[in-house]
């Protein structure tokens, strides 16, 4: 019997779980961030695509590393809605192809 | 007879068809239509004008980059696909159209709705106005009368107008843009023409980073970074590619040689 009420208690504080804000969800070890929290992608495109502007004075591998963060970023963005889709897609496009122009500038 | 009649129809016919299809010359837009857009992705599909956008009006008060990076319209007509519902969601025209952000004292307003009423029709028509007699809130003459005048184009000379103070473009839209750093300001550019005897261009980069950015020219419309290493043609600017890309259809018109032509000959 107490174990029955234990897995009916656990059952109804992991069903709550989707309903508290993010900051108060627990977060579980190995859970992607995005998953965690739904604007974290947000945070990230606002962080790439800020460093546009310094991109000439980034090193190769920071470009690299920069448009490894575009490549990881892309799918969470095609999973948006159709305007968000278009806005974000095509601004993260734009700052990745000028990182790789500036990767290639610099290979030259 | 019959023959002769055809033979002499076709003689006249077909040089009349091929002297339009070649010779037709393009008629030079008027001060207040150069830099005009028609957006008709879906209007006319929806049974309403195609919407008439002038650029004159928005560049005064913002930045290019702000636009078409921050915002995201793309450089090439039609190409962003722009549909009301991407308005209504707060995208686009509807990042700044919402019926909320105010502009100076007055409201900015509501760029689609969900469902029109039948009120709402003298504001659809402020920008779905092809073929209409739609009275301008912004008289193009009446805006301008005080901005510095330039030969082609609108007439305007919008970096000395920027210079005057006579216009601020926002570059930052809380909600929307990102803080940047500031940008290095490049060195200019000097490109010696393939003409003999034609001047050199001189080039700003600070002229066009501070409007543009830098994502917004490479590498979508300047492949190389290095000088020379885009090749390109008068021809292909007149064309619409490379410089002419804006300065056929917004910036000033390279009708205007000698303001890119501007190095001193010795």
């Amino acid at each position: 019997m107490k174990r029955r009420l234990l897995l009916v208690f656990m059952f109804l504080a992991a069903a709550a779980i989707p309903a508290l804000p993010a900051w108060q969800r627990p977060c579980f070890a190995g859970q992607p961030a995005a998953a965690a929290a739904p604007d974290d992608w947000k945070k990230e495109f606002d962080d790439i695509c800020s460093k546009t502007e310094v991109a000439a004075t980034l090193s190769k591998e920071e470009l690299k590393t920069l448009m490894d963060r575009c490549d990881r970023l892309m799918p969470k963005i095609e999973q948006l809605d159709e305007s968000q889709r278009k806005v974000y897609s095509g601004r993260l496009k734009r700052a990745r192809d000028f990182f790789f122009f500036m990767l290639e500038t610099k290979n030259k | 007879m019959k023959k002769f009649c055809i033979f002499l129809l076709v003689l006249l016919v077909v040089p009349a068809v091929v002297s339009a299809d070649g010779g037709m010359k393009k008629r030079r837009p008027l001060p207040y239509e150069y830099g005009r857009v028609v957006i008709n992705n879906y209007s006319e599909k929806a049974w309403i004008a195609p919407v008439v956008f002038d650029h004159w009006l928005h560049r005064a008060n913002f930045t290019c980059r702000l636009c078409h990076v921050d915002i995201g319209f793309a450089m090439k007509a039609g190409d962003t696909n722009i549909k009301a519902q991407d308005n209504i969601n707060g995208y686009y025209c509807g990042a700044c159209h919402n019926g909320k952000m105010k502009f100076g004292d007055r409201v900015v307003f509501e760029a689609c709705s969900k469902t029109p009423l039948k009120e709402d029709a003298a504001r659809c028509e402020r920008c779905h106005s092809l073929g209409k007699n739609v009275p301008r809130e912004y008289d193009f003459n009446k805006f301008l009368e005080k901005f510095p005048k330039e030969r082609f184009g609108n007439g305007v000379n919008w970096e000395k107008a920027e210079e005057d103070g006579l216009i601020k473009p926002i570059d930052f839209i809380e909600g929307i843009s990102i803080k940047r750093q500031t940008l290095k300001v490049q060195n200019d550019l000097e490109v010696v023409p393939k003409v003999e005897g034609m001047p050199d261009i001189i080039f700003s980069h600070k002229k066009h980073t501070v409007w543009s950015g830098c994502e917004l020219c490479h590498p979508e419309i300047f492949v190389g970074v290095k000088k020379g290493a885009t090749k390109y043609s008068m021809q292909e600017i007149f064309e619409g590619k490379y410089c002419g890309v804006c300065h056929s259809t917004v910036a000033f018109p390279v009708l205007d040689c000698q303001r890119c032509h501007s190095k001193q000959v010795q």
